[in-house]
C-alpha cells in the first residue's frame, strides 16, 4: 500500500488554518499517522495477500471493457434529468469515455459538459460563474487549499455541495484527509493521484536510445542529443508554467527536506532564503541555456506544449502525468509514460503524488440527484481505475494495493522506498501561491529577474 | 390707448413671451435621480468598500484592512510594473492611434473614389471582438508563425523572435495590435470632424498659395480640435481600460511583462481568489482615468477655445 507521504490530519488542520507566522504545530513526520505506510510484520502480509487478490479480482473485471464488470452488472437506471459539466480541455478526452459510460447506466441523464482552456482561463470564467451564483453542477476543482480552484476554499465558504456521505468517502486515504476534510465535511471527490515530473513520449525515446535520465546531467545531455536528431526535447509553456515550476522543485527542494512546505506553512522557511528554489530556478536556466525548449516558448501555454508534442516536435514536458490524457488519444500509435525530474544525484529524486484533479459539486445545483449519480459513479471502483488509467494516474484502490501503472514504472522504486512528497498545492495555505508560480518562472527564464528576487512575489503573496 | 385698442394683438404676444411655463416639480426628477444613482453610482461604490478589505470572493464575510490593499500595490514590484505598463502602453496608443486615425481620414475624405470601401475596410476591425482578434494575432506573432515566416522568406532571420514572449517586444506587440484594431474608430472620430470644415476655407488658403502641408498643418488640423479633444480623450479611456487585447495576446507574460491595472485586477480578483485587492486595482484604475481624462479634456478645451 503507498499513498505517498503522509499529510497529517487534525493537525495539517490546523496547519492550514493557520495565519502565517503563527506559533509552530507539531511536523509532519512527528504526526501519529506518520511514517512510511508499508505494510510490516506477519499481519502486514496477510493483508497484502489479501489486497492482492482482491485487486486481482477487480482488475480481471476491470479488463473486460472500459466499464468495469460490477459496474456493467448494474441495471441501467431509471433516474431522468439534467446537469451541467464544467472541466478543462485536457479532460475531454477520457471524458468523452466516462460520460458515455454514465449515460449507459444512466441513459435519461443528460449531461450537459464545457469544457475551457486550462490555467487562468479556466480558473478566472469559473470562479466568476460561481461567484455571480451561476455554478456548473459539476465542476472541475482541485482538493487542497492552494490549488487553482481550490474546492477547499470553495467549501469552506458554502459553495460546494457536502459529499461526506457519499460511498465513496471510505475510500480516502487516512492520511490525506485533511485534503478532503473540511471540518466534517468533504467537498471533492478525489478520483485519482498524479505525479509531477516529466512526461515523455517511450516510443520516441526508444526510437532515438535514449535512456530515461536518473541524473540532472544526464538530462542535459539528452537535450544535446535531441537537437541532432533534429528535433527538441522539451516543450515549455513560458506563459503557464506553474506545473512545470512544481515538478522541477521536487529533487530541488524536497530531497534535502521532505517537510519544506510545512516549514513554510510554520513561517520557519520562505521561499526567497530556501537554497533549493533558487537552485530549481538554476536549473530551468541550465535547460533554456542547453536549447531544452523549442524555441518560442516565451509565448507558449499548455495548448501549445500539446501540438509541440503531439506534432513530434518536442517529446517530453514538465508537469503532471495526468497531462498524457491529452497526448495519448492524439497518437494512438505512440505510448507515453513520466519520470521523476531528476536531482545532482540518482538518489535525490523523489516522487511527487498527489491530488491535482478532483470532482465538486455546487451547493446551488437545481439538479442535485443527477449530479450525485454522476460522481458517484465515477466514484464506482470500475469507473474511477478507468479515469486514473486514462489519465496516466493511479486509482484509488490501486494506491491502496500497492499497484503502480506502467506510465509510472520509473516512479516505482521511489514509491516502494517511501522516496515520496505531496504535491504543495495540498498543503499551501491558498492559491495565489500556485498561480504566482508562473509570474516567477516567466520573469527568471526571460531575464526579467534574477532568481532570489523573484522568489520574494511567493513570499510577498504567501497566505494572501 | 387708441393703439392698444386698435392692435390689441401687438401686445399679445410680448405678455405671452414674458408668461412662464409652469415650472416641473423637482420632485418629479427624484425617481429618476435615484434610479440613476442606484444603477450608476451604489453598485460602484459599493465595490470600492471591498477595496478596503480583505474579501476573497468565496467567503460570507470581509475584514476591513484599510488602506493595505493600496499599500501593497505600491509595494509590490509586479502591481507597480502593471502600473507603469498601463501608462506606457496607453500614452503610445494614444499617440499612434490618433495619428493613424488622422492621416487616414485625411487620406480618405474627398478625393478618392472608393473611399466608403476603404473608411468601411479600415472601420471594420473595430466591431470585431478584441479577444477574438488577439487570438488571430497571437497566431501571426507565434514563433514559427506567418510573421517570422515571412522574415525568413525575405532573409532578415535575425529579425526573427518570439515577438510575444521577448519581455522587450511583448508589450510593443499588444501596442500594435490596439492600434490596429482601433484606428478605424479614430479615423471615423476625424472624418466627423473634417465634414465639419467648410470647404470654402481650404480653398482661399490654396489659392494663397498655401501648399498642401502647410494647408493641413495651419488650416485643417486646427479645426479639427473638436474631433481631437473627443477623439483623444476617448483612446485615452479606451487605452487605460486595455484587457481583452492583452488577455488573448499574452495574459500578462511572458512573467509580468505585460501586465496592466485591468489584468491584475482580474488575476487577482479572481485566479487568485482576492478580491478585495483586485477591488483596489480597480479603484487605482477609475482614479488615474478620472484624474488623467479630467486633466486632459480641460487642455484641449482651452486650446479649442484658443483656436
Amino acid at each position: 500500500m503507498w499513498y505517498g507521504r503522509p499529510v497529517p490530519t487534525s493537525a495539517n488542520e490546523r496547519l492550514l488554518d493557520a495565519e502565517p507566522g503563527s506559533a509552530p504545530v507539531a511536523d509532519v513526520e512527528a504526526s501519529s499517522e506518520g511514517g512510511p505506510f508499508m505494510l510490516n510484520g506477519k499481519r502486514g502480509r496477510w493483508i497484502v495477500l489479501a489486497l492482492t487478490f482482491a485487486a486481482a479480482v477487480a482488475s480481471v473485471a476491470a479488463t473486460s471493457g472500459p466499464s468495469a464488470a460490477s459496474d456493467k452488472a448494474l441495471a441501467p437506471s431509471n433516474l431522468k434529468g439534467e446537469f451541467t459539466l464544467v472541466s478543462h480541455t485536457g479532460t475531454q478526452l477520457p471524458f468523452d469515455v466516462l460520460i458515455k459510460n454514465f449515460n449507459a447506466a444512466y441513459p435519461n441523464v443528460k449531461v450537459d459538459v464545457q469544457y475551457l482552456p486550462p490555467g487562468a482561463t479556466f480558473s478566472q470564467p469559473l470562479l466568476a460563474r460561481i461567484n455571480a451564483g451561476n455554478a456548473p453542477d459539476v465542476l472541475f476543482t482541485n482538493p487542497g487549499p492552494g490549488g487553482d480552484v481550490s474546492a477547499y476554499q470553495l467549501g469552506k465558504a458554502g459553495k460546494l455541495l457536502d459529499l461526506s456521505n457519499r460511498p465513496w468517502v471510505k475510500r480516502i486515504p487516512k492520511v490525506h484527509r485533511s485534503i478532503f476534510y473540511v471540518g466534517n465535511k468533504v467537498y471533492a471527490e478525489p478520483v485519482f493521484m498524479t505525479a509531477s515530473g516529466v512526461t515523455y513520449n517511450t516510443t520516441a525515446f526508444k526510437r532515438l536510445g535514449f535512456k530515461v535520465p536518473t541524473t540532472f546531467s544526464q538530462l542535459l545531455q539528452l537535450c544535446g542529443r535531441a537537437k541532432a536528431a533534429g528535433i527538441y526535447l522539451m516543450a515549455l509553456p513560458g506563459l503557464a508554467g506553474n506545473e512545470v515550476f512544481i515538478s522541477a522543485s521536487i529533487p530541488n527542494v524536497y530531497a534535502s527536506d521532505p517537510t519544506w512546505n510545512t516549514k513554510r506553512v510554520q513561517g520557519k522557511v520562505t521561499f526567497a532564503s530556501s537554497p533549493g528554489w533558487v537552485k530549481t530556478l538554476n536549473r530551468l536556466i541550465a535547460l533554456r541555456d542547453a536549447d531544452c525548449f523549442v524555441p518560442g516558448w516565451q509565448s507558449a501555454n499548455t495548448n501549445t506544449v500539446a501540438q509541440l508534442l503531439v506534432s513530434g516536435k518536442a517529446i517530453a514536458a514538465l508537469g503532471p502525468s495526468a497531462a498524457i490524457a491529452r497526448y495519448q488519444p492524439l497518437t494512438p500509435d505512440q505510448t507515453w509514460a513520466s519520470f521523476p525530474f531528476p536531482g545532482d544525484k540518482a538518489t535525490d529524486r523523489r516522487a511527487a503524488v498527489g491530488y491535482n484533479f478532483s470532482l465538486s459539486v455546487s451547493a446551488a445545483t437545481k439538479n442535485k440527484e443527477a449530479a450525485l449519480a454522476f460522481v458517484d459513479f465515477l466514484g464506482r471502483e470500475g469507473q474511477s481505475r478507468l479515469m486514473a488509467k486514462l489519465f496516466a494516474s493511479v486509482s484509488l484502490t490501486d494506491a491502496k494495493s500497492g499497484k503502480i501503472p506502467s506510465a509510472l514504472t520509473d516512479y516505482a522504486p521511489l514509491i516502494k522506498g517511501d522516496k515520496t512528497v505531496p504535491r504543495g498545492t495540498d498543503i499551501w495555505l491558498t492559491p495565489s501561491t500556485f498561480n504566482n508560480l508562473a509570474v516567477v518562472i516567466g520573469n527568471v527564464l526571460t531575464g526579467q529577474q534574477r532568481p532570489a528576487e523573484a522568489l520574494k512575489i511567493l513570499d510577498d503573496t504567501w497566505g494572501k | 390707448v387708441i393703439e392698444y385698442e386698435l392692435n390689441p394683438s401687438r401686445d399679445i404676444p410680448r405678455r405671452r413671451r414674458r408668461v412662464r411655463m409652469p415650472g416641473v416639480p423637482l420632485l418629479w426628477a427624484v425617481p429618476g435621480f435615484v434610479l440613476a444613482v442606484l444603477v450608476h453610482f451604489v453598485a460602484v461604490g459599493a465595490g470600492a468598500w471591498y477595496a478596503f478589505t480583505d474579501w476573497n470572493g468565496i467567503s460570507a464575510s470581509a475584514n476591513w484592512v484599510g488602506l493595505d490593499n493600496f499599500r501593497e500595490i505600491l509595494e509590490s514590484e509586479v502591481a507597480r510594473g502593471a502600473l507603469w505598463h498601463t501608462l506606457e502602453l496607453t500614452a503610445v496608443y494614444v499617440i499612434l492611434v490618433n495619428a493613424a486615425g488622422l492621416f487616414l481620414a485625411l487620406a480618405l475624405n474627398r478625393t478618392l473614389r472608393s473611399r466608403n470601401f476603404l473608411r468601411a475596410l479600415f472601420f471594420a476591425p473595430v466591431v470585431l471582438s478584441s479577444l477574438a482578434t488577439a487570438y488571430v494575432w497571437r497566431y501571426l506573432f507565434e514563433f514559427n508563425g506567418p510573421l517570422n515566416q515571412f522574415l525568413g522568406a525575405v532573409g532578415l532571420e535575425s529579425w526573427q523572435r518570439p515577438w510575444l514572449g521577448d519581455p522587450s517586444f511583448a508589450l510593443w506587440a499588444v501596442v500594435v495590435v490596439f492600434v490596429w484594431q482601433y484606428a478605424g474608430l479614430a479615423m471615423c472620430f476625424y472624418l466627423a470632424g473634417l465634414q465639419s470644415i467648410p470647404e470654402e476655407v481650404d480653398e482661399a488658403a490654396a489659392i494663397d498659395g498655401a501648399s498642401l502641408w502647410l494647408r493641413v498643418r495651419a488650416v485643417t488640423v486646427p479645426l479639427l480640435a473638436p474631433a481631437m479633444t473627443i477623439s483623444i480623450a476617448y483612446t485615452t479611456i479606451q487605452g487605460f481600460r486595455i484587457f481583452d487585447t492583452v488577455v488573448g495576446l499574452t495574459n500578462g507574460g511572458p512573467g509580468s511583462a505585460t501586465e496592466t491595472l485591468t489584468t491584475q485586477l482580474f488575476n487577482q480578483g479572481f485566479a487568485a481568489s482576492r478580491f478585495g485587492y483586485g477591488a483596489a486595482f480597480a479603484l487605482v484604475l477609475a482614479l488615474l482615468i478620472s484624474i488623467v481624462s479630467i486633466t486632459q479634456i480641460m487642455l484641449l478645451r482651452a486650446r479649442e477655445a484658443r483656436v
